[in-house]
């Protein structure tokens, strides 16, 4: 009877570290599948949104040009007014044409707000290809991400 | 003693212990989870290739097919198709081209983006070299719209649809897309 007992008593308890399994190995399929390491977006302007997109194409190395509702920040510092270029004509925003001129970067990211009209981001682009950029990348929020 | 061991039941067989192997990797999935949740960022970007239109200096020449020309204009909500497709009548000349319109008028409020890539499908088919769609919005038009019709022209249900995306607008086109009565015959 004793020897039946003890028998009973070293059956292996596995019953709640299997669901347990499950479940963590769920959660680290999801976080690996939206596994991301890409610094915020201007995290000091909480109003600043990227556009959602369905792309999945990683972003590769290039300048950095912010069009935010105030300002145009090229690498992080501001090089013209957002509102003047929305207000006016003008196809080439001169400020941003000379930075890059003097930065001779062949790739830029261009970072662009959701809610800004199409035509600043022409005049942008317009001037980035002027400035003699070659390679032009518009940067959205992955769907996929968290 | 042989006899005594014939008339003693047979054992049942001891279940293997799971338990070692188990926990070791609930160690691991333990690490791995909070390394994960802390290095992570919430924004996961992309990135959008684009042309500009008012370069076809730069663009790679197409192939020659039965779409000559793609143009998705974006007005508000409204989208218009625009495309050129070389006559294959026989008493037209070499590098005739028709060009046609689709309106795609809002849906609820929203761009038509199924009615479009229906559209822009139906094209593909007709000539799968064809990559390339020059897409028009409007100067009030907000970004985000027009990232989605850019999504929209360049993937449907995950399938390439027209990669190779050219944005243009009223001075940045004025180049690139000549009216379909100066389109210039092809070779």
């Amino acid at each position: 009877m004793r020897r039946l007992c003890a028998r009973r008593a070293r059956r292996p308890f596995v019953g709640p570290l299997a669901p347990l399994v499950d479940v963590i190995t769920i959660l680290l399929v999801v976080l690996l599948k939206t596994y991301s390491v890409d610094a915020p977006v201007r995290p000091d302007d909480p109003s600043f949104s990227l556009p959602l997109s369905a792309s999945e194409t990683p972003v590769g190395p290039a300048i950095d040009i912010d069009v935010t509702v105030d300002a145009i920040y090229v690498s992080g510092q501001r090089t013209a007014a957002s509102t003047y270029y929305l207000e006016h004509e003008d196809l080439l925003i001169e400020e941003l044409y000379t930075r890059l001129q003097g930065q001779g970067g062949r790739a830029v990211n261009v970072r662009v707000d959701g809610g800004i009209p199409y035509a600043l981001v022409r005049k942008v682009l317009f001037s980035a290809r002027e400035a003699g950029v070659q390679r032009l990348t518009l940067i959205a929020q992955s769907r996929t991400g968290l | 003693m042989s006899q005594l061991r014939r008339l003693r039941p047979p054992r049942p067989p001891v279940a293997p212990d799971l338990r070692p192997g188990l926990l070791s990797v609930v160690g691991l999935l333990f690490l791995l989870l909070p390394f994960l949740l802390l290095t992570t960022s919430i924004q996961k970007l992309t990135g959008l290739d684009l042309q500009l239109a008012g370069s076809t200096g730069e663009l790679a020449p197409l192939p020659p097919g039965q779409v000559e020309a793609l143009e998705v204009h974006l007005s508000a909500h409204a989208l218009k198709l625009r495309s050129a497709l070389r006559t294959r009548d026989v008493t037209a000349s070499q590098g005739d081209v028709t060009w046609s319109e689709t309106d795609l008028p809002p849906v609820d409020g929203a761009m038509d983006l199924a009615g479009l890539q229906g559209a822009l499908l139906r094209l593909r088919v007709l000539d799968p070299e064809h990559d390339r769609v020059l897409v028009v919005p409007d100067d009030q038009v907000p970004t985000s719209r027009v990232v989605a019709l850019v999504d929209a022209v360049r993937f449907r249900s995950g399938q390439p649809l027209f990669p190779e995306v050219v944005l243009g607008g009223a001075e940045l086109s004025s180049h690139a897309a000549p009216p379909a009565h100066t389109l210039e015959p092809s070779p």
